[in-house]
């Protein structure tokens, strides 16, 4: 069998692994990064189109826990992992957040003020910017009805470059994912890029992991096996896949155990004026007044999208759809209280992910619907679709508090992109799989660098803070 | 990764019974019962087919007995467009269980993908604007 060697291994080149990558190789490491899925230039598809699910999406986006409530997850399966399908906003979470996981699992060396300077190298390097004049039809919609309610709104940055020409430079092709911008600067660095490779599992000797068995398939789709030898390994494959490496490689302390996610519900909203213009992209704005229990904001909603979220409820299809210009997806995402498990059964391709919406997440998401429904209607909405299957249409914010009120289990789509806190960090070795840099318990050079690691959900788009923390502890191990 | 991988026959009966479904959730979305003329048709089911192909093992599997089983249960497929529609919405109005993860697979992805094919294709304005 064919042998390759580096000084580190890093599996997974989303935001954890290419951080990783880069911070390793920047400091004369021999770096090699593994990716299961391609390396897709940015715009090989458009974005949230058929295209992009096909060759980005694991399983084309059609991944779903078990449970009382299905709920449907995204996973980036290419070079740059999430950061090439989300809609690419920022956020840095609150101090009090980063306190409340200090202390619940005991992380060493983690005030809150201590990964400021890491968030500032992400905004840099990762190219973080505010829209740079004015906000496009659906954010003002979305202020508008805020204000009308007395509620704050703020505009959230994104991962995204608006140089160029005229107002609306860069809005739809300005993404600045990784595979434009960490992990070319890891490869000038020197690290070594390997697509199309998925680790079957790593090779454990006692407390040391040497390396790990992998599968690559060339470009005529034939699979060659080959041992990579490593002095030491991080694993930054995404709060699904990571566990699932780790149980299977036989390391399970902890593992793929505590999964956490934010569970999202949406509705169409029809208006009287024109408020949806593709050409501004995701609309960036959010309600920020009900953080960090809950987050409302607008979707991008083309006419596809349109058509997956719209229900029967709302009449005649083709009629509702032409009016898409007046019609947009609305969401309410909730800080998740469930808690899941991840395991692997023979014969199958894919992990099962067993994870509960609870009743306190019904009752906070129909808390939040309630609330986008008033903001709605304040904001000139006429129509509402349910997010109930068989539900009625919703007029007024009557029809919407019997139904806030309860939410049945079952009967809604559910959907996240938010996954985190399967493996987590600190010292409570009760609590944990990894020290307060990540090093997976009882090991002497296993890592685990991504969303996997937080104690508990970050109550905000989760792609900042894994960057940040991954550059905490890849810099640790640099020394 | 392997995925479900079918024999050319069962495939073949796959495709069929997956057209006879795409087509009367699209006969729904567009609310009429002939689809002569209507773009996208045949991309649409191959895209479906693939993304039921393309699922979890686990859910695969099961997605795909309950497709063939549907279809065989008075071949589906063959069925005028006005009773495939009057049938699936029977299905929609199922409580919570097996065949209404089926019918909710349907319901979302093949809208989806059609008005994917249609906008992929500039004909988006046209079939909107189509009278019904």
């Amino acid at each position: 069998m064919k042998v390759e060697r580096a000084d580190l291994l890093v599996v997974g080149s989303g935001p954890g692994g290419a951080m990783t990558a880069v911070v390793a190789a920047e400091a004369g490491r021999d770096v090699l990064v593994v990716e299961e899925g391609a390396h897709w230039p940015l715009r090989s598809a458009p974005s949230f189109s058929l295209a992009e699910m096909d060759q980005k999406y694991r399983n084309g986006g059609l991944n779903v826990t078990f449970g009382g409530t299905s709920i449907t997850y995204l996973e980036g399966r290419c070079v740059g992992g999430g950061s090439e399908i989300n809609a690419a906003l920022y956020h840095r979470p609150l101090a009090s957040t980063l306190a409340d996981w200090r202390d619940r699992t005991d992380i060493a060396d983690f005030e809150p003020d201590s990964l400021v300077p890491h968030f500032e190298a992400v905004e840099r390097d990762c190219e973080v910017h505010m829209l740079p004049q004015g906000n496009g039809p659906a954010s003002a919609l979305l202020q508008r009805g805020a204000g009308a309610m007395g509620w704050s709104t703020k505009e959230i940055a994104r991962f995204w470059s608006y140089e160029g020409e005229g107002p609306r430079a860069g809005l739809l092709d300005g993404r600045r994912s990784m595979s434009v911008t960490l992990v070319p600067r890891a490869s000038r660095a020197g690290a070594r890029l390997s697509p199309d490779t998925r680790v079957i599992r790593l090779l454990r000797n006692g407390r040391r992991v040497s390396g790990a068995l992998v599968e690559r398939t060339d470009s005529e789709g034939r699979p060659e096996r080959v041992t990579i030898e490593a002095r030491d390994v991080f694993v930054c494959a995404g709060a699904v896949q990571t566990p699932r490496l780790l149980r299977r490689s036989g390391f399970t302390h902890n593992v793929g155990d505590t999964l956490q996610l934010h569970p999202m519900i949406r509705v169409t909203a029809r208006f009287r004026e024109e408020m949806n213009d593709p050409a501004w992209g995701v609309p960036t704005e959010q309600v920020d007044e009900f953080k960090p229990a809950l987050t409302l904001g607008c979707s991008y909603s083309s006419v596809p999208h349109l058509a997956l979220w719209m229900g029967a409820e709302l009449g005649n299809k083709r009629a509702q759809l032409r009016d898409w210009k007046r019609t947009g997806i609305f969401y309410v995402a909730a800080v998740g209280t469930g808690v899941g498990k991840i395991r692997d059964l023979p014969l199958l391709n894919e992990p099962l992910v067993r994870l509960p919406l609870t009743s306190a997440d019904l009752a906070r998401l129909g808390e939040g619907l309630l609330r986008l429904g008033q903001l709605l209607f304040a904001a000139g909405a006429v129509e509402l679709s349910n997010p109930v299957e068989g539900g009625k249409a919703i007029r007024t914010v009557a029809d919407l508090e019997a139904l806030a009120k309860a939410l049945p289990q079952g009967k809604m789509a559910v959907s996240t992109i938010h996954l985190f806190s399967s493996v987590p960090m600190g010292r409570n070795e009760a609590l944990t799989a990894t020290d307060s840099y990540g090093r997976v318990h009882g090991t002497e050079n296993l890592y685990v660098n991504d969303a996997s690691l937080f104690p508990a959900s970050p109550a905000v788009n989760p792609q900042g803070t894994v960057l940040a923390l991954a550059r905490r502890n890849v810099q640790r191990w640099v020394g | 990764m392997p995925s479900l991988r079918l024999s050319p026959a069962v495939s073949h009966r796959l495709t069929r019974a997956v057209r006879g479904i795409a087509e009367a959730e699209v006969a729904e979305e567009l609310d009429r019962n002939d689809l002569s003329g209507v773009p996208g048709l045949a991309e649409t089911v191959d895209v479906l087919q693939r993304r039921l192909l393309g699922m979890p093992l686990h859910f695969a599997a099961g997605m795909v007995a309950l497709t063939l089983g549907f279809e065989a249960a008075g071949t589906f497929s063959s069925l005028p467009l006005e009773r495939r529609r009057r049938r699936l919405a029977r299905l929609r109005a199922l409580p919570l269980g097996p065949l209404k993860n089926f019918s909710t697979f349907y319901d979302k992805m093949a809208p989806f993908i059609f008005w994917s094919v249609i906008e992929e294709a500039g004909e988006l304005q046209a079939v909107l604007e189509e009278a019904p």
